[in-house]
């Protein structure tokens, strides 16, 4: 009963999505994004409504959105050099991969609280939380090698970037246009380049700090990833 | 519309939302982003709807201007740019696309002046406690954060500490506060995960208590607005977006998509206009 | 049946050498006022820890405890606790969400849970502050919330560690009448743990002493007299008549055994120091937070000379905090100026330090050792200096470990040392003794008064009377933004009023400048 009641719901969403694709003509496009984002979104969130959860988790990804959020409230004045991003993959690498893309996700709805919340929330939600979710599958690859952290940042700084613009682009436009695409990511290589800049830069420096911190938890309070 | 739950008042505002973006209609663009000013005037008062409407409008202009510059599609050509056409159709076109985000964006004020984040964890609650109970934590640890970062900043300064103004200094002291901040966290959420077990964290299910109970007016009222949303999504696919290439015209239910579109936006306007119209007359009698 | 019944308790931490706790035998009866003393890193949070099994910290337990007649297991619903700083135990953003926390994790319906909240929130008069942030609360109505939030469950036993350690008097007090009211009028049981004992000691039904982790007193209050190990942690009264047959516990019993016991009519005034030159000076400083907001400064005149220690005493909200910040030039006065050395003051230029008030707040790098050093480097100063100012501070012992499982008077201890490490002349202390437990305070007193001894001028405000009295040179109040009736401090308590100590009060009309405990001791005991 249960089972057949998921596969009807789950039935239902794709019924609608791939209608809203047939329907808006031009704009499918954007429709499919952020229903997709809202169903990456939705689907985690669900699994950690569901999940038995320690207090300690809890309140470790609580602390871990609001640093990341405060650090781009902290960093506001400069454009695009945020620490967000690197704590959100550091809360991946050092949480686990589904607390990494609650943190990235909810860092994405709750700074917009204080910024603007705009018709991007949804697809920058699962953006940030996707880049959490993959820093903590790899982990502890990650954890080991400097360079590959690095470019583990930097990438997700570039495709950050790129699927913000992209996204820009089919909101701006009848459809996807490659020369559009092309000017816009001209126009925007300034803030790339520092998104991924920054990026390698804080995780250099923070990455360090948060090992110790966490394990400092584990020793005293006995707060550890993913279930203990 | 504080009359109303939170959960009709954000399905008020999505239903406008989600016309004014997938419409593709340049009447319904129109009618909802001017429906988005009146409520934002109604709700917040004229200077907030002042400064929107001037964005959006700036907005529009931007996209009427430039996307002929990009899209060289319509019959109607009014000058040559680079010896390329410049259309009056791409011009409307990007009009209504200007209007479509913009309206978006008055829509999305709107809703931060109606639906305010308590009652918003209110309504997530409602679905997912957990979550509700994760964001509203979060929440609390904002302030206490930004405030530690400013302590720390000035115990570092009043003990000697990056006095010096050069930018690399700045970066040095940002960090370093930046990473005091993350030590306080960790100590932050080890207090928390404390408090949250001395009180009963994980013995039951979350219950989410604070929400408003929906009466009969919120029923009628989502639905209402769920009805209009899905007639004006359909007859627009049907046929009622605006055809902008070679020529403009209207689509074969525009108009009825239009009025359908118009008595959903009317709907929040009328309950606003009717509150703001007691509060003048309340206050005034006494 | 026991409250809380405790047998051969003993308790280890994972990594520790010693045990926290050894050899714990307690007995607690029901509707029993309790209260739990020692200096901080005896063990008292640790016990009170282990008698909320939810919170038991994590290590080797043998011993039994049993609570309300059961072996103690959790959850336990029926015991609630406050921990030690209301901010670090909040799990909500608002007053609300933070009273129903409790109601909303103990599987009620919603109905039962609003109305648990809503009948805590009527009984302890929270209404007000209700859709409040919890940022945007003072002191004393955290502490109000934290309370409340432990007591939405109606616990029968209530743990409240160091309720009042971090607050001013006058809501300390406000704090300390409701907890005895929910004593004596719902019968609750409560064990606090508290090393500042002048609320509540007379009141309690048992003190208890702890030493190192071990119960070495567990008497009546008035029996704790006679306990020579719990000298220095007892009421002003009680010292100042510690040896007398009738050791009075409460200012008013002081006074009426002053009454009837022989005793001298008047102290000498300790002799007036002389100070070097004029080490900073303010000139009718103003400021405001907005142009035409209210002042928070309103024309501050100070004097301050090297080898003097200045206190000023303020209630919370008196632009304490401001001032010093203006001083350490944190932040411009609009108008007035601040001269160091006679010379106007642009920058903070390592002349002037500040001791923040949340002394944590200073340390970046994960051990003590580790940020001095790291300070020194941003500094540009020799290495070396983080191993000599810690042997100076006494801290040695403390290089390796990690600055917040310091406990409250090696927190001051360090972070005065990491202050100095930039060489000033002139020191400002932002409630330095707040939180100290009776040795720690005397500790640092005795750093403080070294420093002045070394030329160095400090600048203190507080609202501790009792420490002002002992370690200031001169006092003034800080009042509505304006500094008041700035003289040497002996002068200054002597003609005290309202704002007396203890002993001072105890003394009133009898002995003339007894305003410290070892002043009255004099003119009772004889010169000795």
């Amino acid at each position: 009963m249960k089972k057949s009641l998921k596969a009807a719901l789950f039935a239902g969403c794709m019924a609608l999505i791939a209608g809203g694709c047939l329907l808006f003509g031009d704009r499918s496009v954007s429709w499919l994004i952020g229903s997709a984002g809202i169903a990456v979104c939705g689907i985690f969130f669900a699994r950690f409504e569901k999940k038995e959860t320690t207090s300690g988790e809890i309140a470790l990804a609580a602390v871990m959105t609001a640093l990341s959020v405060t650090g781009r409230i902290i960093f506001a004045p400069l454009p695009a050099f945020k620490p967000c991003a690197a704590v959100i993959i550091l809360a991946g690498i050092y949480l686990g991969a589904e607390q990494g893309f609650l943190v990235g996700a909810l860092t994405a709805l709750i700074s917009n609280f204080f910024f603007t919340q705009g018709i991007w929330t949804p697809f920058q939600m699962m953006i940030w939380g996707l880049t959490g979710l993959l820093a903590g599958l790899i982990g502890d690859r990650l954890k080991k090698n400097r360079l590959m952290l690095c470019i583990f940042g930097a990438l997700a700084g570039l495709c950050y970037s790129v699927f913000m613009d992209v996204c820009s682009v089919l909101w701006l436009g009848g459809g996807f246009t490659p020369e559009r695409f092309l000017g816009l990511t001209i126009a925007s290589a300034w803030f790339t380049v520092s998104y991924m800049v920054s990026n390698c830069i804080f995780l250099l420096m923070f990455v360090k700090t948060a090992e110790r911190i966490l394990e400092r938890l584990r020793g005293k309070y006995g707060i550890t990833k993913g279930g203990g | 519309m504080r009359g109303f739950a939170p959960l009709s008042r954000l399905a008020a505002v999505i239903g406008a939302l989600m016309v004014i973006m997938f419409s593709r209609s340049l009447s319904a663009a129109c009618a909802g982003f001017i429906a988005g000013l009146i409520c934002l005037l109604l709700n917040e008062g004229g200077r907030r709807a002042i400064k929107a409407g001037a964005a959006g409008l700036a907005v529009c202009a931007a996209t009427a201007i430039i996307d002929p510059l990009f899209s060289h599609r319509g019959m109607t050509i009014l000058l040559f740019v680079n010896d390329r056409p410049y259309t009056l159709e791409s011009m409307l076109y990007g009009l209504e696309l200007g209007l479509s985000l913009s309206g978006a964006g008055v829509w999305l004020t709107v809703l931060r002046g109606l639906v305010n984040e308590r009652e918003m964890l209110g309504i997530f609650g409602r679905f997912s406690p957990k979550l509700a109970m994760t964001i509203s934590m979060t929440l609390g640890f904002i302030p206490r954060l930004i405030r530690k970062s400013r302590r720390i900043r000035e115990a570092q300064r009043g003990a000697g500490l990056f006095s010096g103004d050069s930018p690399s200094g700045r970066l040095e002291e940002v960090s370093a506060v930046f990473t005091a901040c993350m030590a306080w966290s960790a100590e932050a959420a080890a207090g928390a995960a404390q408090s949250m077990n001395a009180r009963g964290f994980g013995t039951h299910r979350v219950t989410f208590s604070d929400r408003r109970t929906l009466r009969l007016k919120d029923y009628l009222f989502i639905s209402i607005v769920l009805l209009l949303t899905i007639s004006g999504l359909v007859l627009s696919a049907l046929g009622g977006a605006t055809e902008f290439f070679p020529r403009v015209s209207f689509g074969r239910y525009e108009m009825a998509m239009a009025a359908v579109y118009m008595a959903e936006c009317i709907l929040p306007i009328i309950i606003l206009a009717k509150e703001r119209l007691r509060w003048t007359l309340c206050t005034a009698r006494g | 049946m026991d409250a809380v019944y405790c047998e051969g308790l003993t308790f280890k931490y994972n990594d520790a050498k010693a045990p926290a706790l050894e050899g714990i035998d307690l007995k607690v009866g029901r509707g029993e006022l309790v209260l739990l003393m020692g200096r901080s890193g005896c063990g008292k949070t640790t016990l009170l820890k282990l008698l909320k099994p939810e919170i038991a910290p994590f290590g080797e337990l043998s011993g039994s405890i049993s609570l309300l007649g059961k072996k103690a297991e959790s959850p336990q619903p029926m015991v609630g606790y406050a921990a030690q700083s209301p901010e670090e135990s909040f799990v909500s953003d608002t007053v609300y969400g933070e009273i129903m926390f409790a109601p909303e994790n103990a599987g009620l319906s919603a109905e039962e849970v609003r109305r648990a909240a809503a009948e805590t929130i009527t009984r302890f008069g929270l209404g007000k502050f209700l859709r409040r942030k919890l940022d945007e609360l003072s002191g004393g109505e955290k502490q109000l919330v934290s309370l409340c939030a432990a007591l939405v469950m109606q616990p029968e036993i209530l743990l409240l560690d160091e309720p009042f350690s971090r607050l001013d008097p006058v809501t300390a007090e406000d704090i300390s009448s409701l907890i005895l009211r929910l004593n004596r009028e719902a019968g609750t049981t409560v064990i606090i743990a508290e090393h500042s004992t002048e609320l509540l000691f007379a009141e309690c039904d048992r003190v208890i002493f702890m030493e190192n982790g071990r119960i070495t007193a567990n008497t009546s209050p008035r029996e704790m007299c006679g306990v020579s190990a719990a000298d220095s942690f007892l009421p002003a009264a009680a010292r100042a008549f510690l040896g007398h047959e009738k050791c009075p516990l409460t200012v008013r019993e002081g006074r009426r055994l002053l009454a009837e016991i022989p005793h001298a009519k008047e102290v000498a005034l300790p002799e007036a120091r002389v100070f070097g030159e004029e080490a900073l000076r303010t000139d009718g400083l103003r400021f405001a937070l907005e142009r035409r907001g209210e002042d928070i400064l309103d024309g501050v005149d100070i004097v301050l000379h090297k080898g003097e220690h200045l206190a000023l005493i303020g209630a919370n909200g008196c632009g304490k905090t401001t001032l010093l910040r203006c001083l350490a030039g944190l932040t411009k006065a609009y108008s007035g100026t601040v001269k160091v050395f006679g010379k106007r003051m642009k920058k903070p230029a390592g002349m002037v330090a500040l001791l923040p008030q949340e002394a944590r707040d200073i340390f970046i790098q994960p051990t003590v050792r580790e940020d001095y050093i790291f300070a020194l480097k941003a500094m540009e100063k020799p290495e070396k200096m983080a191993d000599e100012m810690l042997a100076k501070m006494g801290c040695e012992h403390l290089a390796d470990v990690h600055p917040y499982d310091l406990s409250g008077g090696e927190t001051q201890l360090c972070t005065l040392g990491r202050v100095l490490l930039c060489e000033p002349d002139i020191l400002l202390l932002d409630e330095p003794t707040k939180g100290l437990d009776a040795v720690s305070r005397k500790a640092f007193g005795g750093l403080i008064r070294g420093l002045c001894n070394e030329g160095k001028a400090v600048l203190t405000v507080t609202h501790d009377l009792e420490s002002a009295a002992e370690l200031a040179d001169s006092c003034a109040i800080l009042c509505g933004g304006r500094v008041e009736s700035l003289m040497p401090a002996g002068e200054f308590f002597a003609r005290a009023g309202s704002l007396s100590t203890a002993a001072g009060r105890i003394s009133r009309g009898e002995v003339e400048n007894a305003y410290t405990v070892e002043r009255l001791r004099a003119a009772v005991w004889g010169a000795d």
